[in-house]
């Protein structure tokens, strides 16, 4: 189909020097102008069209699509950092102002007290304050991690703690528990190349690739932060209760360097055995329980 | 400035038992000669095996080298320590040649060989008072593990000084059963 | 920390034999060892079960012993006296392992001996395991990828028969190379060169010193140990470096060959015994035999390591009043 109709003679041909109508002859022969194959539209949903009624015009449209995967990653990662970083500068703030009425009234004020005293003066800050370690242990580790641990490693609570563990096959429980999820898990670090993260304790808020998350559990005087430690060079130890009230406990402990994968991607996985070269500090670095190795 | 290096080794003879008892202490076992066999060592007796091994393993030109500045300086047979005296150069040759020596033997026809034993080399340095302030400590520590182990045994309830004057006798009479102290200067430094 | 991994136990079990074991270990703690290693020895004929047609060829004796001899029952007697041992020199500075040597002539005849000894269901594992090839079939065993590069067979030490002259095989850099990079150590054993008889001294001074050759001066991958069956072949740690510096080697590598490298291969080991391949680990400090806690009471119950808390009531009132109103 020849398409030029007026196209050609009015906008190209008429730019042109000579007769118009002749060049027209000569060109019409050999010139084909033909549209391009037709797109196939979609058929329209009624979601994504614009409800005139009651809205104004596009605002809503980007509103009602759905963001991508990496979009809302994103988005995510920049609302926990800051989160993050909002809760260490109030916990600053939080440390000044106390230490202000502690020097003006020449008292050394008890937990509760301070935190009730900066709910009532300073709102804002107590606001983004990280969140008490007592409740989380509560919520997060108490009622939601300890019974999913029952769970899959098949641990009756009712019983007693040797019938259980006499019927468990350990090599099935390490697997399970290198598959398992670790969001709410009390961890204390055993043994690692940096000594400044020895000894802390915490409950893990996120389990990213390459660090913990966790809400530290710190003195009787000082408030809670959160603390990000990296999972490289360290050892973690962890403990399953086995009976009520939380009497016995059985003790396990991972190892940093194997573990850096994100907690998806770890269900599927094949662990294999690796060089020890680069766990040589397990063998020469102290423990938290022993002041050092005979030699 | 150069100046002429010597090497001087301490070294210590150890006789390993060949029948096991439990009453008596592992240091002790060691360090005591057995009763079928009894040797009084001199010096002369190790060097003799002592170039007798470096000839054999290393050859004449090994046995040259070494030679140079070979002396023995101080030997004790009744705890059986020893320092040795050697070149700067070719220690190592003298230190394979002690830890190769397997028998010492008093020459002549009618001598006797004393077998199964070694040589233990405890510290290598450049003068003798390194040496001789590490063979107390080392012997000090030594008396405590005897003590220690004495008391695990005899379970004695009141509480002893870990260096008395008492057991370093004891010590010394158990390993050659002197009865006659000879010399102060020798009892003092070992 | 200095470590021996390959004190032989013997072939023959008498009371003297196992006398004489006791007393180089005592030897060992008096020269400052800690970590040692037990080691038990298979030849080819006590693994191989051979068919009607080699069974015919051999000898009455032979085949009276073939039928005789059964490995569960002699692997048992072995932990047997290893628990012995263990107890009794508990309390002193000397932690024991044990390790197993398999001598391999001809692949085709290993059947499932690697996959026997390692399997989890076993109760008695072993905490090292060895090759030892006697001719090049064996050495090809490991670069094969049925062999040793394989998850089942997993192996951490390579040693050699140092008495006897190398049985035809050469060894060479690339064989070598891809061993190591697996992670898999080369051993040598330094106490035949204390035996006269038979020239055997002359032998090992030959063979040690192309397998040092061969790894590139042993940096990252050798270990020393001696072999010693009788008290008197032990020595201390200058004299070891004596030796190594007659074989050729720096001296920057002597204290590798002597604690680091080996500590590591025990690492490897127990890890693969006592973890779920090196991520997850049961109890607190691999390397100890009994874990110990000041403030706590530790027990295990098949395998588990239980930690028993003692709660006070008045403790428990406090801790649960403490929750603050956020």
């Amino acid at each position: 189909m020849n398409l030029s109709g007026s196209f050609v003679k009015e906008v190209l041909l008429s730019k042109s020097k000579g007769d118009i109508d002749s060049l027209e002859e000569r060109i019409k022969p050999h010139l084909v102008v033909a549209p391009l194959q037709k797109k196939i539209l979609k058929a329209k949903n009624d979601k994504f069209e614009l409800k005139k009624g009651n809205h104004n015009g596009p605002i809503l449209k980007h509103l009602l699509k759905q963001n991508s995967y990496k979009v809302t990653n994103k988005i995510s990662k920049i609302a926990l950092n800051s989160y993050i970083k909002g809760s260490k500068i109030n916990v600053k703030k939080a440390k000044g102002i106390i230490s202000k009425k502690n020097k003006l009234n020449n008292t050394v004020l008890s937990k509760q007290k301070m935190y009730a005293c900066i709910e009532k003066d300073h709102a804002e800050v107590f606001k983004s304050l990280p969140p008490s370690y007592e409740k989380m242990y509560e919520n997060l580790y108490l009622k939601m991690w300890v019974p999913y641990i029952h769970q899959v490693l098949k641990i009756d609570i009712s019983k007693s703690y040797k019938e259980t563990l006499n019927k468990l096959n350990l090599q099935v429980c390490l697997l399970k528990l290198a598959i398992s999820d670790y969001n709410g898990c009390k961890i204390k670090i055993t043994k690692t190349e940096n000594k400044s993260l020895m000894g802390k304790e915490g409950i893990v808020i996120w389990d990213s690739q390459k660090s913990f998350i966790i809400v530290c559990k710190n003195e009787e005087d000082t408030f809670n932060e959160i603390k990000i430690i990296p999972k490289k060079k360290s050892i973690f130890e962890i403990r399953v209760p086995v009976s009520i009230d939380i009497k016995e406990e059985v003790i396990f402990h991972i190892i940093g360097d194997r573990f850096q994968h994100r907690s998806s991607d770890r269900v599927g996985k094949k662990f294999k055995n690796k060089n020890t070269k680069d766990i040589s500090y397990y063998i020469f670095n102290d423990d938290l329980y022993k002041s050092s190795n005979s030699s | 400035m150069v100046r002429l290096k010597n090497r001087y080794i301490l070294f210590e003879i150890l006789y390993p038992p060949s029948a096991e008892s439990t009453s008596e202490n592992i240091v002790l076992q060691h360090r005591q000669q057995r009763k079928n066999e009894r040797l009084n060592i001199t010096s002369k007796m190790i060097v003799y095996e002592l170039k007798k091994m470096i000839k054999l393993y290393l050859g004449d030109q090994g046995l040259a080298k070494a030679n140079i500045m070979l002396q023995m300086k101080y030997f004790n047979s009744s705890t059986s320590m020893g320092i040795l005296k050697c070149s700067f150069e070719f220690y190592k040759i003298v230190v394979l040649g002690l830890s190769m020596i397997q028998q010492l033997s008093s020459g002549g026809e009618n001598g006797n060989t004393l077998k199964s034993i070694f040589i233990n080399v405890l510290k290598l340095s450049g003068t003798i008072k390194k040496l001789e302030e590490f063979g107390i400590e080392r012997n000090k520590q030594l008396i405590k593990r005897i003590n220690f182990d004495q008391r695990k045994n005899n379970n004695l309830n009141h509480q002893s000084t870990p260096f008395s004057s008492s057991s370093k006798v004891d010590f010394l009479k158990h390993t050659n059963e002197l009865n006659d102290v000879k010399d102060d200067d020798e009892f003092d430094m070992m | 920390m200095q470590c021996d991994l390959n004190v032989p136990f013997p072939q023959d079990v008498t009371d003297e034999s196992i006398k004489q074991l006791k007393l180089t270990l005592s030897t060992l703690i008096e020269l400052n060892y800690t970590h040692v290693a037990i080691n038990k020895n298979l030849t080819p004929e006590m693994y191989h079960q051979p068919s009607k047609k080699q069974k015919q060829q051999m000898t009455q004796q032979q085949q009276q012993k073939n039928e005789q001899y059964n490995l569960k029952n002699d692997l048992d007697a072995f932990f047997k006296y290893f628990e012995q041992l263990e107890n009794k020199f508990s309390s002193k500075n000397l932690k024991l392992f044990s390790r197993v040597t398999v001598e391999i002539d001809d692949p085709n005849q290993l059947g499932s001996i690697f996959i026997n000894l390692n399997a989890p269901s076993n109760p008695n594992r072993f905490d090292l395991v060895a090759i030892l090839p006697l001719s090049e079939k064996g050495l090809s065993f490991l670069t094969n990828n049925n062999g040793a590069s394989s998850n089942s067979a997993s192996i951490d030490i390579l040693t050699f028969d140092y008495a006897n002259y190398f049985n035809g095989f050469h060894l060479k850099h690339k064989t070598m190379n891809g061993i190591t990079r697996r992670g898999i150590k080369v051993e040598i054993l330094y106490s035949g060169i204390f035996n006269m008889s038979n020239q055997s001294n002359l032998k090992f001074v030959n063979n040690a010193k192309q397998v040092v050759r061969c790894c590139r001066k042993g940096i990252k991958t050798c270990i020393i140990s001696s072999g010693a069956k009788k008290n008197t072949n032990v020595r201390g740690k200058i004299a070891v470096e004596s030796i190594l510096s007659f074989l050729g080697l720096k001296a920057d590598i002597y204290s590798r060959m002597l604690k680091e490298n080996p500590l590591s291969c025990l690492l490897n080991g127990r890890l693969r015994v006592r973890s779920y391949q090196q991520t997850i680990v049961s109890g607190i400090d691999v390397m100890q035999k009994n874990d110990f806690i000041d403030e706590e009471s530790l027990e295990t119950v098949n395998g588990f390591v239980v930690a028993k808390r003692e709660i006070d009531d008045n403790n428990d009132d406090e801790h649960v009043s403490k929750k603050q109103k956020v």
